[in-house]
């Protein structure tokens, strides 16, 4: 739960000025990054694995729910083959319930991956909407709309997930679940970007060519739509990749909880939710790997987004 | 040898050895008094090794040796939900106060092994006589010799007549339990004679006084001090007097010094001078302080005994089939508006069938294969548990074995040939921490109701919601629910079965078969105890001939303890969760 | 300075109304119905119901106004309700009765809140320790090695889940050596026994080994810290007057300590701030784990058993711990960087 706290760091408002490159200029421009950023492009590796495991896990792409990167589906008990050791049939050995592990960290990876981006998607849409708003208009709606981001982002991240998906999604299936933890640590976390994207949004409507704009007579939806947004777009993206990893530990602590999503459903979390039980003194080696998934994905994520940041900060450039 | 008696074989392994040598150990005991036995009730003493420092390693089991007076146990507890018991209904806070408070009576416990005939038999506590001159008066005299704490304002004053029915006019007025005791009609006292006229024969009326969520003996002036007295304090006539409460730390009592009851020596008991219970929720916890030593005795999941034998060694298991049940309710409208699918007995009894029940206990205990916990509780022994698996349950017991082609021919005969898909609602927190095997078993379910064509939805829902809904009866499709203890099996038919004007709490189906509610009638206005018991056998053939709830399974538990801890007494049956005068009472600490 | 003081503080009372309403009315909308878990395994009939909810106090209406649909009574005040009755508890430091334990929730606060503030205390303490020193380093050595070996220390730290860590430690050094952290009969506050306190927070298995709760959370708070110094000390560096003292031939030292890194911490100084919701939420977790008797262990028992009374006390605290650390980082940045003040 945590790199919210970025914020401060880009209370200023960078601007991409990274000149654009062409399809064909890719690979280059890979070469040139991993040469500048190779902590960044160790971190693109991971997170590129990653989402390749994640989309070809099953057979999702074309409508099936068979396996194809799993050895097995994330919920196929066999009776009489709980808690089997290292094999090669089952890399990771066997839980419980007589499932490969291998094939459930697998499909968690999945889950997690899917949380994380889609959970920073709604928080770079609900931050710029709210940011842009209230920087651009000032005045009573900003008074509203930054009161509001100080009651929220007052109350503990975890008291307010809790409280939500008890609320909301208390009665619910997984699906429903794995929605409703999206939504809210999308809103969550867009409190607190939003006061980011604010600042930004006002220092770009303080320029020369929105006050032009406006003699011009252009509306105000057009010079957000033109100015602002653009201008902003390149923050929000920043504070989103910084953000990812932390959504993803957010939800595995909600599920480690139970309050997330609940097993059979392979939430990297989920799976150590009977820790409390004790349940790992008598096979510590499975409660192992869906940790260094969690570690490893978050690590992917944080250090790709680190170096992306540093890319996009033209302030940090040349450093050396 | 019925099967009967060869499933309890099973339970308690090494016990009928025990027993023989209990009988040989009682020569020599029986002129000293106050030898103890060790009572591992089916404990494993392959493991205690030497070292420990138990005289009695190996398999013929002798003396404890005198119990010596002294020390304090270190015990733990997962929740600490009120002192009071007569405002609470959570059997914790029921099992806590049996420290400090006493009942008329309490149910039989020895120092080892108690023949299974005499579990769920009752024994005096504060009475000293019982007179039962009709069905419909019950006449118990108390002991005088019994005093409060003396401790402000009660100071150890006599424990009379009128403290008896200043109790069961506040339980009757405030006890959510209280519709336990409807049948009494009023209770009257004169010195040390309690009369109870009840409205209606009751004939397991002592046991009703015996159970341990019901009538506890507290003091008018201790209640009276204060609006939050029995809320911050406990103060009755039990062996420990309340020495403090610190949330999420510790609860502790010491000993009372003026407790009635002597050993068959003649020494004062309690014998220990205190006992401190932790307040420790996280199982893993409670596991690596007993492993440390910081903890005497603890309760052991019965998926990680094998691992802690290996952890810890030298620690004594003890095991019991406790009363908790597992098993898939319905929704209520299946029976009050003959909703299917779970209005047709077929398709509940095929649901049943689908259950492979020895391959779900291999999953949560290493000694597979026991079926404790069906259809009633098995803590509750022999005389009064009916065994699934044996022939005295007659065509019934098809439905308990796992059969998938019989289990899908039933479906089709209801005309789900093709199966259903059918929610299925279960608690996400607190079960998976406190009973473990929960989520297993019902992980286990989803793969097995597959099988026949049973498509489960999941509705995982955490413990709050859970227990305020569908617990409540308030659901749809099915759930897996689990009953904590049931007092005394009189409560088991009453609260699963009767409608719920009766006062039926646990009738979370709103199950309404007027012949079964006759029959559950009869059964408690029968006398005997014979009598009793025989329809009790019929009521659980008839249930589990319908299925209004398809039993599930529930592991035997384990309890640890550290070797030093010595006057263990049963560990099985219902009495259990007294653990204060019915456990903690004769314990003593060995150095 | 003081008018500015005095602003913030006025601002930090509409949100702590806006926090108690959330904490107060979403607690409402939970489903599960509180009076059924304090029956059991009763059945809740109407009398039962109603004595219940007279014993907690939940017989008054929620608010102070009730909506109505029938015109023209759209709307019913009521004199006294739940809500005003609550929040004038709370300014008396009066949280009333625990729903579930029914002890007081005071008497249990003034125990737990000194236990997790310290852990705070101490994993920011942690966090800092760790951080500053690194991140002053991966600066000034940019894209050496030791600046790559640090920064993915510190980022690893970042995305090790303590909920995982924590089990790690309990279970393994509980199978390898046979140790467990201190009962919880052994906690002491730290002005009662400092040994046994620091023993529970930070080496909970003796000999001085830091893996304790506060070292745990303190680890995963450095990265955020780490990363943020590092980026300070770089636009720092670049600065003029840090030219400057290097073109003075001052000492590296002296111009790192002395020019660099005193500007560098003034967003530090509100990050760390900004961290305590973070921990907050972190106790909640290890505070479980290591059976630390704090208010994050205490809350998450609390909803679970739907214990109203101790969750919005506990939610409300949290929220002005908060509202409060925020008011302090606000306080010390505008003294450190005078510009704040008059803008």
């Amino acid at each position: 739960m945590a790199s919210s706290a970025e914020v401060p760091v880009l209370s200023h408002d960078p601007v991409l000025t990274e000149r654009r490159t062409g399809l064909s200029q890719w690979p280059r421009g890979i070469w040139r990054f991993s040469r500048r950023k190779p902590l960044g492009a160790f971190g693109g590796l991971i997170v590129v694995v990653m989402l390749f495991i994640s989309i070809f896990v099953d057979a999702a792409l074309v409508g099936s729910d068979s396996p194809l990167l799993a050895p097995t589906g994330y919920n196929e008990q066999v009776f009489g083959e709980e808690n089997l050791g290292r094999s090669l049939g089952h890399p990771l050995g066997t839980d419980k319930n007589g499932i490969d592990i291998f094939s459930r960290i697998l499909y968690g990876i999945r889950i997690s991956a899917l949380i994380g981006l889609s959970g920073v998607a709604i928080a770079v849409l609900l931050s710029m909407l709210l940011g842009t708003v209230s920087g651009y208009y000032g005045g009573w709606a900003d008074t509203i709309i930054q009161r509001f981001v100080d009651v929220i982002l007052a109350i503990p991240p975890i008291i307010l997930l809790i409280y939500g998906l008890t609320a909301f999604t208390a009665r619910s299936g997984p699906y429903v679940r794995m929605l409703g933890i999206i939504l809210i640590i999308g809103f969550i976390v867009a409190m607190g970007s939003a006061r980011v994207i604010r600042g930004a949004a006002i220092a770009t409507a303080n320029n020369q060519y929105v006050d032009a704009a406006r003699t011009i007579g252009a509306t105000n939806a057009r010079i957000i739509a033109r100015h602002i947004v653009p201008n902003v777009v390149p923050v929000a993206i920043v504070l989103a990749t910084v953000n990812v990893g932390a959504v993803i530990l957010a939800e595995a602590a909600i599920s480690f909880l139970g309050y997330g999503i609940p097993p059979p459903y392979p939430s990297l979390g989920g799976m150590l939710n009977q820790a409390g039980s004790g349940e790992f003194r008598a096979h510590p080696e499975q409660a192992i790997w869906p940790g260094v998934a969690i570690a490893l994905l978050v690590y992917g994520f944080n250090m790709f987004g680190d170096a992306l940041r540093d890319v996009l900060d033209p302030r940090l450039r040349g450093g050396r | 040898m019925s099967q009967r008696d060869a499933f309890w074989n099973k339970v308690t392994a090494q016990r009928v050895s025990r027993r023989r040598a209990l009988q040989m150990a009682g020569v020599t005991g029986a002129t000293a008094g106050a030898i103890a036995i060790v009572g591992c009730g089916g404990g494993d003493d392959k493991d205690k090794t030497p070292a420990s420092g138990s005289p009695s390693a190996g398999k013929t089991t002798v003396s404890d040796g005198t119990p010596k007076p002294g020390g304090t146990l270190h015990g733990t507890v997962s929740l600490v939900l009120g002192k009071d018991p007569m405002k609470a209904s959570s059997f914790l806070t029921h099992a806590l106060a049996s420290y400090s408070y006493s009942r008329l009576l309490r149910f039989k416990t020895v120092v080892g092994e108690l023949d299974q005939k005499d579990w769920y038999t009752t024994e005096m506590e504060l009475a000293s006589k019982v007179e039962n001159p009709d069905p419909l008066t019950y006449i118990i005299t108390l002991r005088d010799d019994v005093k409060f704490h003396n401790v402000p304002p009660v100071n150890g004053r006599q424990l009379v007549g009128e403290d008896v029915v200043y109790s069961f006019n506040r339980y009757r007025s405030i006890s959510p339990n209280k519709g336990n005791m409807a049948f009494v009609d009023t209770v009257t006292a004169a010195g040390q004679v309690v009369t109870f006229k009840l409205k209606e024969p009751f004939g397991l009326f002592l046991n009703r006084l015996a159970s341990f969520q019901d009538l506890w003996i507290m003091p008018k002036e201790f209640i009276e001090a204060s609006e939050t007295a029995s809320e911050d304090s406990m103060l009755g006539s039990g062996p420990f007097l309340f020495d403090k409460y610190t949330p999420s730390v510790e609860m502790a009592w010491k000993k009372n010094p003026d407790y009635f009851e002597k050993d068959s020596a003649g020494n004062p008991l309690p014998y220990l001078d205190a006992v401190n219970l932790a307040v420790i929720t996280d199982q893993n916890q409670v596991l690596s302080q007993f492993a440390s030593g910081a903890l005497d005795t603890i309760s052991v999941p019965p998926t990680l005994v094998e691992s802690t034998k290996s952890q810890v060694s030298g620690a004594v298991f003890d095991q019991a089939p406790r009363n908790i049940l597992s098993m898939m309710i319905f929704e209520p409208a299946s029976y009050t508006a003959a909703k299917p699918p779970f209005n047709d007995d077929r398709v509940r009894r095929a649901l049943s069938m689908a259950i492979n029940r020895d391959a779900l206990l291999k999953r949560v205990t290493p000694e597979g294969g026991l079926w404790p916990n069906m259809p009633i509780n098995g803590g509750f022994g022999e005389s009064w548990w009916l065994d699934p698996q044996g022939s005295e349950i007659g065509a019934a017991g098809a439905n308990y074995k796992y059969n998938v082609t019989e289990a899908k021919a039933l479906l089709s005969a209801a005309g789900f040939a093709d199966g259903f898909e059918v929610p299925m609602h279960f608690a996400s927190t607190v079960y998976s921490t406190v009973v473990p095997y929960y989520p297993i078993v019902k992980d286990g379910l989803t793969a097995l109701f597959a099988q026949v064509g049973i498509k489960v939805k999941e509705v995982p829902e955490e413990y709050g919601t859970y227990i305020g809904t569908t617990f409540a009866g308030q659901f749809d499709g099915m759930a897996f629910s689990l009953e904590s203890v049931f007092s005394d099996i009189a409560a088991y038919w009453q609260n699963m079965f009767n409608s719920k004007e009766n006062g039926a709490g646990r009738n979370h189906s709103s199950v309404n078969d007027t012949e079964l509610q006759a029959n559950i009638k009869k059964m408690l206005a029968a006398q005997s105890l014979d009598e009793i018991q025989k329809q009790n056998f019929e009521l659980q053939k008839y249930t589990s001939s319908k299925m209004y709830y398809v039993p599930v399974v529930t592991p035997v538990e384990f309890a640890a303890r550290a070797p030093k801890l010595k006057g263990v007494l049963n560990t099985t049956g219902p009495t259990t969760y007294a653990v204060g005068t019915e456990g903690a009472l004769k314990n003593w600490l060995s150095a | 300075m003081q008018q500015y003081i005095f602003k913030r503080l006025l601002l930090a009372i509409p949100t702590l109304i806006g926090v108690s309403m959330i904490v107060f009315f979403m607690l409402r909308v939970l489903p599960g119905d509180v009076v059924q878990q304090i029956a059991g395994d009763n059945e809740v009939t109407p009398e039962l119901r109603a004595s219940i909810e007279e014993d907690l106090g939940l017989n008054k209406p929620a608010f102070f106004v009730t909506f109505k649909k029938d015109f023209p009574q759209f709307a019913e005040f009521h004199s006294s309700s739940q809500y005003v009755e609550w929040l004038g508890g709370i300014v008396r430091f009066d949280f009333g009765r625990s729903l579930r334990d029914r002890g007081s929730i005071s008497d249990r606060l003034s125990r737990a809140l000194p236990t997790t503030m310290e852990m705070a205390i101490l994993a920011i303490l942690v966090s800092l320790l760790i951080a500053i020193p690194i991140g002053v380093l991966s600066a000034v050595r940019q894209d050496s090695i030791a600046d790559y070996l640090a920064r993915s220390l510190s980022i690893g730290f970042l995305a090790i889940p303590s909920f995982w860590l924590g089990t790690m430690i309990i279970v393994y050094s509980s199978l390898w050596f046979t140790v467990s952290t201190p009962p919880p009969s052994e906690y002491r506050q730290i002005w009662e026994d400092p040994y046994a306190n620091l023993k529970f927070l930070i080496f909970p298995f003796g000999y001085f080994i830091p893996v304790g709760p506060s070292v745990l959370l303190g680890v995963s708070l450095s990265g955020t810290v780490m990363r943020l110094m590092r980026t300070q000390m770089l636009e720092v560096l670049r600065q003029d007057y840090v030219r400057t003292a290097w073109a003075k031939g001052l000492r590296e030292r002296s111009v790192l300590t002395g020019h660099a890194m005193k500007n560098a911490m003034i967003p530090v100084v509100t990050v760390v701030g900004l961290q305590v919701p973070i921990v907050v939420g972190g106790s909640v977790i290890v505070e479980s784990i290591y059976n630390v008797p704090g208010i994050g262990q205490w809350f998450f028992q609390a909803i679970g058993f739907r214990d109203y009374t101790a969750v919005q006390a506990i939610a409300m605290l949290a929220a002005v711990a908060v509202v409060l650390s925020n008011l302090v980082v606000d306080v010390a940045y505008a003294y450190l960087d005078p510009r704040i003040r008059y803008s």
